[in-house]
């Protein structure tokens, strides 16, 4: 079954002469597949308890079933497609007469509804029972029904009925876990029209407001806030309060929700007040560190000054947690001077860079590093000097100075260029 | 912006901006090497400044590099001044024409001090103001350079490629397909459109189309519909090309034909034209834009009847598409409302008959009278709640959640908008059972003079504002207090 699941995985048009020719072959055998999953559920004869491995062995068979069934459907579906009208009323013709009970070859048929689609007469032909699945009394049907939306193709969404787009928000307050996950993540890849947007913007505001609960949170609520943002918020909102109410929400989680949240969000939220500081959480959370904190970092550096002004507390107690300083985290302590320098702080430059060179051990591995360390300080400082009018003639000297040894340092290590640069930054 | 810092730009653009804010101390002064000092350096950062690409720090920097170039233009207006140059004034004219052809569209033109010292060159006539202008250059303090964006070279060459591939694209032009006019024998369509069923009518559209596509022959307008079964209850629409370049304007008519009607209480029918044409592989998209989508309601009301008396059904017709068009409004609670609708306005019409209530009837007696009549009603029946507690007080009746309030009028003749003094009440009770709708019926039976009830009258929907809010409000008269009509004539 696995290779014939690894062999049916990939569909592409090109096989639809193919998909057409077996395409009763295709369905009859997914249709026994359906028998095969029914099966695994059906009680032996004989009672044995079941261990752990046991049920994953079932859990492994039921995906495998699920996966290649899905496979063999989608050939179909391709097979149909290319047959235009007489193609999907076939197609649809042997989903209708799928036994009710049949529920996961009725949702592997309705997930592919969508891929039937060519223009407005195939739209047409498929409504009625793609709107009939969003409405069905399984959990699954309505799940794949609603996750069907996301491969329609963009030039049809303008064509769907009022109706479609009211059924589709509805599921988003559906009280499955699994139909408004799929109402959500088909959303996010496939919009919906303007016009249409404020259907599902009290849905997804319930959503955020349940998922944001401390007992609920999971990576699902980054989800609903992003699509939530950029389908339901204009400019000024998104820069306004409700703009820093997401950024609250988002402050609030912790571990692998928080990492998604900086992942996901990173590029979107640019424009939206408080989300730095939601990744000066992130970036000091383990979860986060333990996987990367590289997109914490663009987000703090393409950070307004405004918005980092209000963040001083949280850069410099971000600074201080980097204690012990360790060579490796050098670009880090960077990061929060020149953010602190971005609005103008450069006395807390000053004295952050000077509490590093402070703990840089004196020995000749770590020359460069003290060199390099001490310059920023000085810098700093003569900013700061220059902003509240001290004399800084002295400092520039000692610039000046520090730059000499610091090529002469480069000199010194251009002889030994054989191995290398990490070799002396790191340890 | 990159996540590595950039130690070399940092130090090429720091070296020279303290040699600057060096040389600028003493740049006015008479000896002419602090200002040669303050020209190179500004020469130094100009180099290290084209290097740069966008971001804030870096505007910075723009910013500061370019009240520099100006300053020393200044500077060298005074050592001019001071050697009894020919023509001092040229290196004024030159400053100030410098401060007047920055580009106050770029990004580092909104720097606060920028500005500060722009607007001082402006005023500056005399060499006095020089040292004031002096003193806030050396105040000007620069956030570091530790995180540069660079000019990326490969950008221009992906640019020039990404424009060639996108040109064949752009030839492509969009095709627009403009719904000018519906109408239904004869008439726009509305909003919402009535149709008796089982009746043909005439449907005749007009569209205007621009830029159609040179690989297609044939424009198609289709009406989408959730429900198979009305399929082919509106007509298909098919235009063959017309000669000519265009815009085209074409016009169709076909019949249309509502088979089944639908419920009272259920959506109107709902139909969306499509547009598409039958090749439009070199079009770069078909835009479709105006009404093109026709709610059509089939309810029968001589069939299925909902109080009993046709004008007054015709009425809540309306009164129903009034509260389908206000957002947030539940279909749920629309239909619930209809539902004792029904009921009130059945008890309104037979007041108006019958003359139900006597003139001066107290408020006990026109309550529990009601809550007789409308309970008798086999789609109210049990549902009908009488003194359920919301938003802190007791409400007269409720039906499925939806407030029910009940108030006499006495005095004189009053009309639905003469009670909005009973619509926070109302309001509150909707708010306290989660509705956003709530019924006033009013019995109004002052004894009469004149003939009043005129159903349009007196069932009316209010959209009352409630804080941040806003709660419909449906008022129904009910009259009492007639004569007999023979009163009149004497």
């Amino acid at each position: 079954m696995d290779d014939a699941g690894h062999f049916f995985r990939h569909s592409w048009d090109e096989f639809a002469e193919l998909a057409v020719a077996n395409f009763d072959d295709l369905i009859g055998a997914a249709a026994t597949l359906s028998e095969k999953y029914e099966q695994l559920d059906k009680e032996t004869i004989l009672e044995i308890e079941e261990n752990f491995l046991d049920h994953l062995e079932k859990s492994n068979k039921r995906n495998a079933i699920d996966g290649l069934q899905v496979a063999l459907i989608e050939w179909a579906a391709i097979g149909a497609k290319s047959k235009e009208c007489e193609g999907i009323e076939d197609f649809l013709n042997l989903y209708r007469s799928l036994p009710e009970e049949q529920v996961q070859m009725r949702g592997n048929m309705i997930v592919h509804v969508s891929k039937l689609l060519t223009g407005v007469e195939s739209l047409t032909i498929v409504l009625s029972d793609w709107y009939r699945a969003l409405m069905d009394e399984s959990t699954l049907i309505r799940a794949r029904a609603v996750q069907a939306w996301e491969n329609v193709p963009y030039a049809l969404v303008k064509n769907f009925p009022d109706l479609f787009f009211e059924a589709y928000s509805v599921l988003l307050l559906d009280q499955y876990v699994m139909v408004h996950k799929n109402a959500v993540r088909s959303l996010s890849r496939r919009s919906f029209p303007d016009e249409k947007r404020s259907l599902v913007r009290s849905q997804l505001w319930n959503l955020i407001c349940y998922y944001a609960q401390p007992d609920k949170q999971d990576d699902f609520v980054v989800e609903c806030i992003d699509v939530f943002a950029s389908l339901c918020l204009s400019d000024e909102e998104r820069k306004g309060e409700i703009g820093l109410l997401l950024s609250n929400i988002l402050l609030n989680l912790k571990g692998s929700a928080l990492y998604h949240a900086i992942n996901r969000l990173r590029y979107h939220f640019d424009d939206v007040p408080g989300f730095v500081k939601v990744a000066l959480k992130a970036i000091q959370d383990e979860y986060t560190r333990s996987i990367s904190i590289d997109d914490c970092i663009s987000v703090i550096l393409r950070a307004k000054h405004e918005e980092l002004r209000n963040c001083k507390a949280e850069l410099k107690n971000a600074f201080d947690a980097l204690k012990p300083f360790k060579p490796q985290q050098f670009i880090e302590a960077l990061v929060y001077v020149a953010a602190l320098s971005k609005f103008g702080d450069n006395a807390t430059s000053t004295i952050c860079f000077k509490e590093l060179l402070e703990e840089i051990p004196k020995d000749d591995r770590h020359i460069q590093w003290k060199l390099e360390a001490a310059l920023v300080a000085e810098a700093a400082c003569i900013e700061h000097s220059i902003g509240v009018c001290e004399p800084y003639i002295e400092l520039i000297e000692k610039w000046n100075s520090l730059m000499a040894d610091l090529e002469k340092e480069n000199a010194e290590r251009a002889k030994l260029r054989d191995f290398p640069p990490s070799f002396f930054s790191e340890n | 912006m990159q996540n590595e810092p950039n130690f070399e730009i940092f130090r090429q653009a720091f070296s020279p901006r303290i040699e600057i804010a060096a040389a600028l101390d003493r740049a006015l002064r008479s000896t002419p090497h602090d200002l040669a000092q303050l020209k190179e350096a500004c020469q130094k950062l100009n180099e290290t400044i084209d290097e740069l690409g966008q971001g804030y720090v870096e505007d910075q920097y723009r910013a500061y590099y370019t009240a520099m170039t100006i300053f020393v233009s200044l500077a060298e207006w005074k050592h001019a001044i001071r050697n009894a140059e020919v023509d001092a004034q040229r290196f004024l004219n030159s400053a100030k024409l410098k401060a007047s052809e920055i580009d106050m569209t770029s990004n580092f033109s909104s720097n606060k001090q920028l500005n500060e010292f722009l607007e001082q060159v402006k005023i500056t006539d005399t060499l006095d103001s020089l040292s004031t202008i002096q003193d806030q250059l050396t105040r000007w303090s620069l956030p570091l350079l530790l995180f540069a964006n660079l000019h990326n070279k490969d950008i221009g060459g992906i640019r020039h490629l990404i424009s060639n591939e996108g040109s064949e694209d752009h030839k492509k032009l969009e095709s627009t397909v403009a719904f000018l006019k519906f109408d239904i024998d004869g008439q726009p369509a509305k909003q919402w459109n009535y149709l008796k069923p089982g009746t043909s009518y005439d449907l005749t559209i007009e569209v205007r189309v621009s830029n159609w596509p040179k690989s297609a022959n044939l424009l198609l307008l289709k009406p989408v519909t959730i429900d198979a079964r009305e399929r082919g209850w509106l007509p298909d629409f098919r235009f063959e090309k017309p000669e000519g370049d265009g815009p085209f304007t074409l016009t169709g008519i076909g019949r249309v034909i509502l088979e089944v009607a639908n419920s009272f209480g259920s959506r109107p029918y709902e139909f969306l034209y499509a547009a598409e044409f039958d090749n439009s592989s070199d079009c770069r998209n078909v835009a479709v834009v105006g009404h093109r989508r026709l709610l059509l309601e089939g309810s029968d009301s001589t069939q299925y009847p909902l109080t009993g008396f046709s004008n007054v059904d015709r009425h809540l017709i309306k009164i129903r598409n009034m509260l389908r068009a206000f957002p947030g409004l539940h279909s749920d609670d629309i239909a619930n409302t209809m539902i004792i609708l029904g009921g009130l306005g059945n008890i309104a019409a037979q007041a108006l008959k019958a003359g139900l209530f006597v003139a001066g009837t107290s408020e006990q007696k026109f309550q529990s009278k009601i809550a007789e009549m409308l309970r008798s009603r086999s789609d109210i029946g049990e549902y009908l709640q009488g003194h359920p507690e919301a938003a802190g007080g007791i409400t007269d009746l409720t039906f499925k959640d939806v407030p029910v309030e009940l108030k006499v009028e006495n005095n004189k003749v009053l009309f639905p908008k003469d009670f909005q003094k009973y619509f926070d009440q109302t309001a509150a009770y909707a708010i306290g059972l989660g509705k956003r709708i709530g019924v006033l019926s009013v019995l109004e039976s002052s004894s009469k003079s004149a003939p009043v009830g005129v159903v349009e009258d007196d069932i009316e929907v209010f959209i009352h504002p409630t804080g941040q809010t806003q709660i419909a409000i449906v008022v129904v008269v009910i009259r009492g207090g007639f004569p007999k009509p023979s009163f009149y004539s004497r």
